[in-house]
């Protein structure tokens, strides 16, 4: 029989207690209280965040820890009113900041909390930590319901929503102004979810146009100058969801019609991952998904506009068992 | 064996339900504060602790129906560019076994 040193080139150790799961990832080792071999593994779930101050649907966020999150804009109210509300996240609880210059709904936000930049219809707002600045320049046409991702001097602007559809709009902010890039969107698309980097961009689903419920499923890939069809679709169509993290490493989460499901995306294909617990379309997304330490924050949504919800990765020591 | 409990119970935020929580039993949360959760020990430990209160499927069925309904006409009521912006809410059907 092959024996785990032959395969590993290691023996495993006994130990009399089990070590840090923090520390002990990917090890496996024979306790010798239990009588069990055990390991630790990585387990991604959602878990609750804090309530929101100023219940919101449909804003931008930006942020790149789960303790320094930051969400603006939105609807909000009985009327679902645009909202010029700023809340940050610091990992427990939401707190009111400086407000938008302009209340703004169905924004696109991305962006650190210190650093942050969200834009549509009524402006494009540069956020210093404290407060907000108008910059003269604004994405053309200034519509709604767009998606974003990037840095604030560094951004790309995802489609819109035009007179009736989803339009193929995509327009890079170098920190001053905005330009078009070389290539339109490969789909159009209003209310997407899109994440990544001025070079490397993914935008996935979104609303293309009538008849009503007109979702598209489309996966989008951007290379910093054109759009392509990306290499997979989502499974369903879908719009107003949200994902967090870069083209070749995403989650993405909820959605068209109050979905709790959640994807990994790897620039190549779809993957299954634990649901959020409450569901919901025009959830703000936030967060960023690294391999060695990845994060999203889920934030309001159209029928959970309080809610919160965490995404990271949890170190758990489990006992093998042959089954 | 049932594999389902439910009941309602209002998230209150940071630690309403945890990781491990999500690793221990189902959990899903619906309109109307309705949770279905995993029919097992912790499950019904965790309703407990949230102050929370049982229900039988008929009635957080019920609930979530209202709450359904009560979007729906809300949804019925928005200019024809808000219907294109927001899908109608649809009927939910809580799993039952």
């Amino acid at each position: 029989m092959t024996t785990y040193k032959e395969i590993f080139g290691k023996q495993i150790k006994n130990l009399s207690s089990d070590p840090p799961a923090a520390l002990s990832e990917g090890q496996i080792w024979f306790n010798t209280n239990s009588g069990t071999f055990k390991s630790t593994v990585g387990i991604s779930s959602w878990s609750s965040g804090g309530t929101l101050n100023t219940p919101s649907y449909g804003g931008g966020a930006a942020g790149s820890a789960m303790t320094s999150m930051l969400a603006f804009g939105g609807a909000t109210g009985p009327s679902n009113a645009n909202s010029a509300k700023t809340q940050s996240y610091n990992g427990t609880s939401w707190s009111s900041q400086n407000d938008l210059p302009a209340a703004q709904a169905y924004n696109a936000g991305c962006g650190t909390e210190t650093a942050a930049l969200s834009f549509q219809s009524a402006g494009t707002f540069e956020y210093d930590g404290t407060n907000w600045a108008t910059n003269p320049s604004n994405i053309s046409p200034a519509i709604n319901e767009v998606s974003g991702f990037g840095i604030q001097t560094a951004a790309i602007r995802v489609g819109g929503w035009g007179p009736t559809a989803g339009t193929n709009y995509s327009q890079l902010y170098n920190g001053s102004s905005w330009t078009n890039t070389p290539g339109s969107l490969y789909a159009p698309t209003a209310q997407s979810a899109s994440c990544g980097t001025s070079t490397a961009g993914v935008a996935f689903g979104g609303y293309g146009g009538p008849p009503n419920p007109g979702y598209i499923a489309t996966i989008q890939d951007f290379n910093g100058s054109t759009w392509t069809a990306g290499a997979a679709n989502l499974p369903a169509v879908t719009g107003g969801l949200g994902c967090a993290g870069s083209s070749t490493n995403a989650i993405v989460f909820g959605g068209h019609p109050g979905s709790a499901t959640t994807f990994t995306w790897n620039g190549t294909s779809i993957g299954s991952n634990p649901s959020m617990a409450a569901g919901s379309n025009h959830v703000t997304n936030g967060g960023q998904i690294a391999p060695s330490a990845g994060f999203a924050l889920r934030i309001g949504g159209a029928t959970t506009k309080t809610v919160s919800e965490e995404y990271d990765l949890v170190s758990t020591v489990r006992t093998l068992t042959s089954s | 064996m049932e594999l389902f409990m439910y009941g309602t119970a209002t998230n209150t935020g940071k630690g309403f339900f945890t990781h491990q929580d999500r690793q221990d039993f189902y959990l899903a949360g619906h309109p109307g504060n309705v949770w279905v959760i995993g029919k097992n020990e912790k499950g019904a430990l965790w309703l407990a602790a949230k102050n929370g209160v049982s229900k039988t499927h008929a009635e957080a069925q019920a609930i979530v129906d209202a709450e359904v309904t009560a979007a729906q006409e809300a949804w019925d009521a928005l200019s024809d560019e808000d219907k294109l912006r927001n899908g109608r809410p649809g009927p939910i059907t809580l799993p039952y076994a």
